[in-house]
C-alpha cells in the first residue's frame, strides 16, 4: 500500500516516467541487464584510479548545488 | 515502522565508488521501506554522466552505474518516490530562508519533512551534505551520514 501523502507520485503517474525511463535509456544505449555487479562496477572503479576518499560524486553534487560556495558545504568553512 | 530517505549525496556512493558505500549497502539490505523524490534520481543520473564526460569512468561503468539506479530506484516499485509540484516549490522558500539551503536542498527538506509529518513515521535521511543534514535535524528528521556512521552502528538504530 502507497504511503499517504500528498506528494507521493501516484502509480500511473510511474508507469509513464518509467516507460519514459526505459525510452531515454535505449536512446542512450542503455539496455538489457547490468553486465557486472555493484560489487564488481565498484572494483573497476578501484582499478580506474578512483579513490573512495576523493568522494568524486559528493564533491560534484556540492559543485552542482553550492556552486560558487565550491564545494564547500560539505565542509564546516 | 521507518523509512529510510534518499538524498542524491547519500543514493550516488551506492553507484560510484566513495567513502560510505559499505553503510549504503547495508541501508539497502534492511529491508526497511525507502523513499526519495525523482530530482534526486536525476541528480544522481546526471553526476554518473558528468564522470563518464570527464573520463573519470569508462563506457561500460557509466552503462552500469546508470542501469543499477534505474532498476534500484525507478523501476522498483517497493521505492516510493515524491514528486515536486508548484506548491511545494513556494512552500519550501521559508526552510531554503531559515536554514540557508539552495532551492534544490530546501525542496528536498521539505518533501520528506512532509512526507513524515504526514505518515507518521519515523524518518531517517541519508545524507553527506552537511548543510542540509543539520536542517533536516532541526526539522525533525533523523539524519543518517554514511560517511560517519559505522555499518554496526545501524543495529542500533530503531529501524
Amino acid at each position: 500500500m502507497l504511503p499517504k501523502s500528498r506528494f507521493v507520485i501516484p502509480p500511473e503517474k510511474m508507469e509513464i516516467l518509467r516507460q519514459i525511463a526505459r525510452e531515454v535509456d535505449k536512446a542512450a544505449g542503455i539496455v538489457g541487464p547490468p553486465t557486472m555487479t555493484l560489487e564488481e562496477l565498484k572494483e573497476s572503479m578501484a582499478r580506474r584510479g578512483i579513490n573512495p576518499a576523493d568522494r568524486i560524486f559528493q564533491r560534484e553534487l556540492m559543485r552542482m548545488r553550492y556552486g560558487d560556495d565550491g564545494y564547500g558545504d560539505d565542509e564546516e568553512k | 515502522m521507518s523509512y529510510i530517505l534518499w538524498d542524491s549525496s547519500g543514493l550516488g556512493k551506492r553507484y560510484v565508488k566513495e567513502n560510505g558505500e559499505e553503510v549504503v549497502n547495508a541501508l539497502f539490505s534492511l529491508n526497511v521501506p525507502m523513499a526519495s523524490i525523482l530530482m534526486v534520481y536525476l541528480e544522481v543520473a546526471s553526476i554518473i554522466r558528468r564522470h563518464r564526460n570527464h573520463g573519470l569512468i569508462d563506457e561500460t561503468q557509466f552503462t552500469n552505474a546508470r542501469t543499477y539506479p534505474r532498476n534500484e530506484i525507478l523501476l522498483n516499485s517497493d521505492v516510493t518516490l515524491l514528486e515536486m509540484d508548484e506548491t511545494a516549490m513556494m512552500a519550501s522558500i521559508p526552510l531554503g530562508d531559515r536554514h540557508n539551503l539552495n532551492a534544490t536542498d530546501a525542496i528536498i527538506l521539505y518533501l520528506f519533512r512532509e512526507f513524515a509529518r504526514e505518515t507518521g513515521e519515523h524518518c531517517y535521511i541519508v545524507s553527506s551534505d552537511l548543510r542540509l543534514l543539520r536542517a533536516a535535524n532541526a526539522e525533525g528528521l533523523t539524519p543518517l551520514n554514511p560517511e560517519t556512521t559505522a555499518v554496526a552502528d545501524l543495529a542500533h538504530y530503531a529501524w
